[in-house]
C-alpha cells in the first residue's frame, strides 16, 4: 500500500572519504609577490597541519547533487509542515536576489552608494507595516527569535522609560512555540505559562488572574497553534491595556489573515513577521530567514538602530535615536532574505496576498474536511472554523500500536513530507497540518486520501515504516547516547 | 487575470467553487466568518501586484543608483570582505531539493541537508581545531552575545571582559544579549594596538566569568595575547576567541591554545556580501560543554538496518523541548549559507586553501608597504602582524579624507577611529585576491591626491 515512491539511496561518502591528494575544486590566479607564512605570522602562530578534503570540481558537483536527490524540499512535493508555512518560493525571487550589484555591496559602503538596497528596505519596512496594520518596522532581526527578543527587549524599554520598572513577567498561553518562553528569558522576564480554555482558546479567566502590574507583555498568536481565530481577542487586548501590559503578536500565522484581519486593528502593539514563512523566502534546510519587527507609533522610539528613513528623494541610516534598544544584529538584517520577500510583495500585490491568505485557509479547511471523520481534530467545536491550519489526533491509533510518529514514517514512504508532530502539547498524539496556498486540490486530495488509508493501517505497517526513503527508522536514540558530532568521532571499526 | 498577475502561485484559484461545495460552503467569506465583524478588514492598502519583467525593470533601475565592488575600487573589510565565491559554491546551494527544505525534523527524508551540515559541522571543527560545531548562529555579534551566556551557564559568574577596541555595532548586540542574564561587561584596555595582558590580570577577580579577545582584532592585527591567556585563568573561568576564519589557511587554530569557546564570522568563505547578510556565525567548544551550547547540532547514527545516518542530535537543550530553560533561543539559522562555506572548503581544499591564506597575508603586507611609503601615511600604525587588513595613520582628518577618496572613485577603508575613542585619524584597509596590482597603483594614486585635496 506505500505506492511507487523512492528516494535516491547513494550511500554517498563524506567529504573527507572522498578524493585523492593534490585535486583541487576550483583554480584561483596565483599572485607574485608570495610570501612565507612564517614571515608573515607572529612567531609560534604557524599553523602546522591543515586538513581538509582534496577533490576536484566533478567530484564536488556530483557530490551535492546526490546529497540534494537524498532530500525533500517544498519543489519536491507537499510540505505540510504545521506551523512553519512552506509554502512555495517563486524562482524570481532568487534571481533577484543574486543580482551582481547587490551580491557584491558591502555593508560599510557610503549611504550615497547604496540608494538601491536602502529604497528596497524603506519600501519592505513600510509594507511590513500596512501589512501589520503597525506604524513602523525593523528589518534587523535575523529570524522569527530574533524578532521575539528584539520586541520584548522594545517592551522592557518602554516600560523602564514610563518609570515602571517593576515589569519582570511575560505571560505566554501553553500552546505557544518554544521560541516565546525561551526569548522571554533572553530578554531577562520571568515566564508565567497559562492554560488553555477547553475550546483551546485563552483562558480570559486564567490571564486575568496572571495578569498584574509586574506584567510586561502577553504574547500570543492568532489564529493559535490549533488554527483557530482568537474571537475574544477584544477582551483580551483590553484586559492587557487595563493592567498596563503590551499585546504581543507572534507573526508565525500570519499567512491565514493577511488581508483578513490585521494585528494593529487588533489592538497588539508588537509584532514580528516569519519572512521566510508568510513572504515565500526559502527555509534553507533551517535558514537563513528574517524576523522584522513593527510597532505602534508609540512605540517606534524604542526600535533597533538604523531605521531606513526617506529624506527627500534619498535614503538615509538612521542612527539618530536616543531611545532605540541599540542593535539585535550585525549590520542590517539578512539583505539576501529581504529583496527576496521584497519581490514577493510587488509581485503579488495586496489583493495577490489577501488571496493567497483565502486559499492558504481554504486548502487547510479541505484537509480538515476530508480528514476529521477519522482524525479526530481536539479543541474544535463543531462547525468552528479553523485557518491556515489545524491540529489532528492520531490518539486513536494507539490500541494497535500506532502514533503520530508512526503516521508520519508512512507518510514519508508515500514520498509526501509529514505533518509537525507533537506540538502543540495540549493536543496528544498531534499532527499539525498547514499545506499552503500553493498545493493544488490534486496533491491535496492524495495527502488526504494517504492518511485515511494510514489509520488503517496494521501494527506491522507502523512499526517497519519507512522503507522507501533513503535510509530506514533513524535511530535517534543512538544518535544522542553515542555523541558522533564530526567524522574525526566514528568509532574505530567504522 | 484580475488587477495583478499573481495567479500563478495560486492553483486553486480555479477550484475553489469545487472545493467549498464538497465543504458544503458557498463562498469564501464563510471560512472567515468567525472573526468578529469590526476585525475584519477589507483587502490590504498596497499596490496592484506586478510581473516578473515590471519586477526586474525595477530591480535594475534600483540598482543601477547603486554600486558594488564590481562597479569600484573598494578596499573595506572589518570582517566582510570581496572575496571570490566559487561558481561551483553558488551551484551546491542552487539544489532546491536542499534550498526549499526546512529543519530536519524528519530525518529519514532530510539526509542530504543533514549530511551536508555534518560535514560543515566536521571541516569547521577540523579548522578552527575545536571537537564540536554547531550548525549556526545568525552571526558573529550575535554568537559573541551566545558565547558569554554560555560563560555564565558555565560557572554562575557575573562580570564578563571584553576588548576596548571594539566595534559600536558588536558592543550594542553584546549588551542586548547579555543584559537580561545581568552581566556586567567590562573592558580591558589596549596598548600598541593589541590587548593589555597586564591590565587583563589586574582585572581577574573569582566574580570574572570570562575573557574575549579577537585574533585578528578590530585593527586588522593578529593578537598573540590569545594563546597565553588561558594560563592566566582560573579553573573555571572561560576564554572565548573571535577569529577571521579565512585566517586558519595559516594561522594557529585556536584549539591548539585551550581556548573554550571560538567564534567568528563564516562570511569570508565563500559567502557573498549582500549588503550584511545573511552570514553565519561560527560556534565551537570542546565536548566536555556541548551540553551548554546553543543551537543546532548534527550527530552521526545509524539506522535499523545498520547503515550509516544523519540526525539531530541533543535537541533537549533547545527551546522546541525546553522551552524556557532552553540553552538559547534560536530556531531557523544559516543553515544554508553554512553549506556554501563547506561547499567552498571542499572546492578550495588542503593545498588551495592554504595558498590563498598565504596570499592574502602576502599581499597585505605588500599594499602596507606601497601605502607606508606615502607621505603622511603610516602602515601599519603599530608595529606587528596583520592577514590582508591593516591599520593606516594618516596626518589629516582621515573622515575628509575617505570622503575625498570617495570622490576621486575609491572606497580606501573604514574609518576605525570613529569606533573607538583613544584613536585618532586611523583607518583600515582590507585587501583580496580580487585586487590587482593596478588597482594597487590607482589606490595609491587616489590616497596621495586625497591628503593634497584635504591639507
Amino acid at each position: 500500500m506505500s505506492g511507487d515512491f523512492r528516494q535516491a539511496r547513494y550511500d554517498e561518502p563524506l567529504l573527507n572519504e572522498k578524493g585523492k591528494p593534490g585535486r583541487l575544486g576550483v583554480a584561483l590566479p596565483p599572485w607574485d609577490q608570495m610570501m612565507d607564512p612564517g614571515d608573515l605570522l607572529p612567531e609560534g602562530m604557524v599553523r602546522d597541519e591543515l586538513v581538509l578534503p582534496e577533490i576536484s570540481e566533478p567530484e564536488l558537483v556530483r557530490h551535492f547533487v546526490r546529497l540534494s536527490q537524498m532530500n525533500y524540499g517544498t519543489d519536491s512535493g507537499i510540505y505540510p509542515l504545521g506551523s512553519c508555512t512552506m509554502k512555495y518560493n517563486p524562482k524570481i525571487n532568487d534571481r533577484i536576489a543574486s543580482h551582481p550589484t547587490l551580491l557584491r555591496m558591502h555593508p560599510l559602503q557610503p549611504e550615497d552608494t547604496v540608494q538601491g538596497v536602502l529604497k528596497m528596505m524603506h519600501d519592505l519596512q513600510e509594507d511590513l507595516s500596512d501589512i501589520g496594520g503597525l506604524d513602523a518596522c525593523t528589518l534587523q532581526p535575523a529570524a522569527g527569535a530574533a524578532g521575539e527578543f528584539t520586541g520584548l527587549l522594545i517592551a522592557k524599554k518602554y516600560h523602564e522609560t514610563r518609570g515602571d520598572t517593576g515589569r519582570n513577567e511575560v505571560i505566554i498561553p501553553d500552546s505557544a512555540h518554544g521560541t516565546n518562553p525561551a526569548s522571554a528569558v533572553m530578554a531577562g522576564f520571568k515566564v508565567i505559562e497559562i492554560k488553555s480554555a477547553p475550546d483551546g482558546m485563552v483562558d480570559l479567566d486564567a490571564l486575568k488572574d496572571a495578569l498584574s502590574e509586574k506584567t510586561a507583555a502577553f504574547m500570543i498568536t492568532n489564529p493559535s497553534t490549533l488554527g483557530i481565530f482568537e474571537i475574544n481577542i477584544r477582551e483580551i487586548q483590553s484586559a492587557c491595556h487595563g493592567v498596563g501590559a503590551l499585546l504581543y503578536y507572534d507573526g508565525a500565522n500570519l499567512n491565514a489573515l493577511m488581508g483578513k484581519a490585521r494585528p494593529g486593528d487588533m489592538g497588539f502593539d508588537i509584532m514580528h513577521f516569519n519572512l521566510h514563512k508568510t513572504f515565500s523566502t526559502p527555509h534553507g534546510g533551517g535558514g537563513p530567514g528574517s524576523g522584522p519587527v513593527a510597532v505602534t507609533k508609540e512605540l517606534a522610539k524604542f526600535l533597533p538602530v538604523p531605521l531606513i528613513v526617506k529624506d527627500g528623494d534619498d535614503y538615509k541610516l538612521d542612527y539618530d535615536r536616543p531611545d532605540s534598544i541599540g542593535k539585535v544584529k550585525g549590520y542590517f538584517g539578512n539583505t539576501g532574505i529581504l529583496i527576496r520577500a521584497w519581490t514577493y510583495i510587488k509581485i503579488l500585490g495586496g489583493s495577490g496576498l489577501t488571496r493567497s491568505s483565502e486559499l492558504a485557509v481554504l486548502n487547510a479547511s479541505y484537509i480538515r474536511s476530508r480528514i476529521q471523520e477519522k482524525y479526530p481534530v481536539p479543541f474544535r467545536s463543531e462547525d468552528q472554523r479553523t485557518k491556515h491550519e489545524f491540529v489532528a489526533s492520531a490518539s486513536f491509533l494507539k490500541e494497535k500500536g500506532g502514533s503520530a510518529k508512526n503516521v508520519s514514517k508512512l507518510l514519508v514512504d508515500r514520498g509526501l513530507h509529514p505533518p509537525t508532530n507533537y506540538f502543540p502539547l495540549i493536543v496528544d498524539e498531534a499532527l499539525m497540518i498547514e499545506p499552503t496556498e500553493s498545493e493544488t486540490m490534486e496533491e491535496l486530495d492524495k495527502f488526504a486520501d494517504a492518511l485515511l488509508e494510514i489509520a488503517d493501517a496494521t501494527e506491522e505497517e507502523f512499526q517497519g515504516a519507512p522503507n522507501n526513503s533513503t535510509v530506514s527508522r533513524v535511530d535517534e536514540v543512538l544518535a544522542a547516547k553515542k555523541l558522533i558530532l564530526n567524522w574525526n568521532q566514528f568509532p574505530e571499526e567504522e | 487575470m484580475k488587477d495583478g498577475c499573481f495567479m500563478h502561485y495560486l492553483p486553486n484559484d480555479t477550484v475553489e467553487k469545487e472545493m467549498l461545495k464538497k465543504m458544503g460552503l458557498s463562498s469564501i467569506d464563510d471560512l472567515f466568518d468567525d472573526i468578529p465583524e469590526g476585525l475584519r478588514a477589507n483587502g490590504l492598502p498596497l499596490p496592484p501586484g506586478m510581473s516578473e519583467i515590471e519586477v526586474l525593470r525595477e530591480i535594475d533601475s534600483m540598482m543601477k543608483v547603486s554600486k558594488g565592488a564590481g562597479d569600484m575600487l573598494m578596499f573595506l573589510g572589518g570582517g566582510f570582505y570581496d572575496h571570490f565565491v566559487p561558481t561551483v559554491v553558488d551551484d551546491a546551494v542552487s539544489r532546491s531539493e536542499l534550498y526549499t527544505s526546512y529543519t530536519p525534523y524528519q530525518p529519514e527524508m532530510s539526509q542530504g541537508i543533514l549530511q551536508a551540515l555534518f560535514e560543515y559541522q566536521s571541516m569547521m571543527s577540523d579548522l578552527i581545531g575545536m571537537d564540536v560545531v554547531n550548525t549556526s548562529m545568525y552571526d558573529l555579534p550575535t554568537a559573541i552575545g551566545e558565547a558569554i551566556l554560555m560563560s555564565k551557564r558555565m560557572n554562575h559568574r557575573d562580570v564578563f571582559l571584553i576588548p576596548e577596541y571594539i566595534t559600536r555595532d558588536k558592543l550594542c548586540v553584546i549588551e542586548n544579549y547579555t543584559m537580561g542574564a545581568n552581566i556586567e561587561l567590562k573592558k580591558v584596555p589596549f596598548k600598541n594596538g593589541l590587548m593589555d595582558l597586564d591590565a587583563l590580570n589586574a582585572m581577574l577577580g573569582d566574580d570574572v566569568s570570562g575573557v574575549y579577545i579577537e585574533n585578528p582584532n578590530i585593527l586588522g592585527l593578529f593578537d598573540k595575547g590569545a594563546m597565553e591567556i588561558k594560563e592566566m585563568l582560573d579553573k573555571k573561568q572561560v576564554l572565548v576567541v573571535g577569529i577571521n576564519p579565512m585566517t586558519m589557511a595559516i594561522a594557529t587554530p585556536p584549539g591548539e591554545y585551550g581556548v573554550d569557546i571560538v567564534v567568528g564570522d563564516v562570511q569570508p568563505l565563500g559567502i557573498h556580501m549582500s549588503y550584511g547578510g545573511p552570514s553565519v556565525g561560527i560556534f565551537g567548544t570542546t565536548m566536555k560543554n556541548v551540553r551548554k551550547m546553543p543551537g543546532r547540532i548534527i550527530g552521526a547514527t545509524k539506522d535499523v538496518e545498520g547503515r550509516r545516518a544523519f540526525a539531530m542530535t541533543l535537541s533537549t537543550r533547545e527551546q522546541h523541548i525546553r522551552r524556557e530553560r532552553a540553552t538559547s533561543n534560536i530556531c531557523t539559522n544559516e543553515a544554508l549559507t553554512s553549506i556554501m562555506a563547506a561547499a567552498y572548503l571542499a572546492a578550495l581544499g588542503k593545498n588551495g586553501f592554504k595558498d590563498l591564506g598565504t596570499q592574502l597575508a602576502s599581499r597585505g603586507r605588500y599594499l602596507a608597504n606601497l601605502v607606508n611609503e606615502l607621505e603622511g601615511f603610516t602602515a601599519p600604525v603599530y608595529p606587528g602582524h596583520f592577514f590582508n587588513e591593516f591599520p593606516v595613520k594618516v596626518d589629516v582628518d582621515v573622515c575628509k579624507l575617505l570622503n575625498a577618496c570617495e570622490e576621486k572613485g575609491a572606497l580606501a577603508g573604514i574609518d576605525v577611529s570613529a569606533e573607538i575613542d583613544s584613536l585618532e585619524n586611523t583607518f583600515t584597509i582590507a585587501t583580496t585576491e580580487m585586487h590587482t596590482h593596478m588597482d594597487y597603483e590607482k589606490l595609491i594614486q587616489v590616497l596621495k591626491d586625497a591628503r593634497e585635496v584635504v591639507m
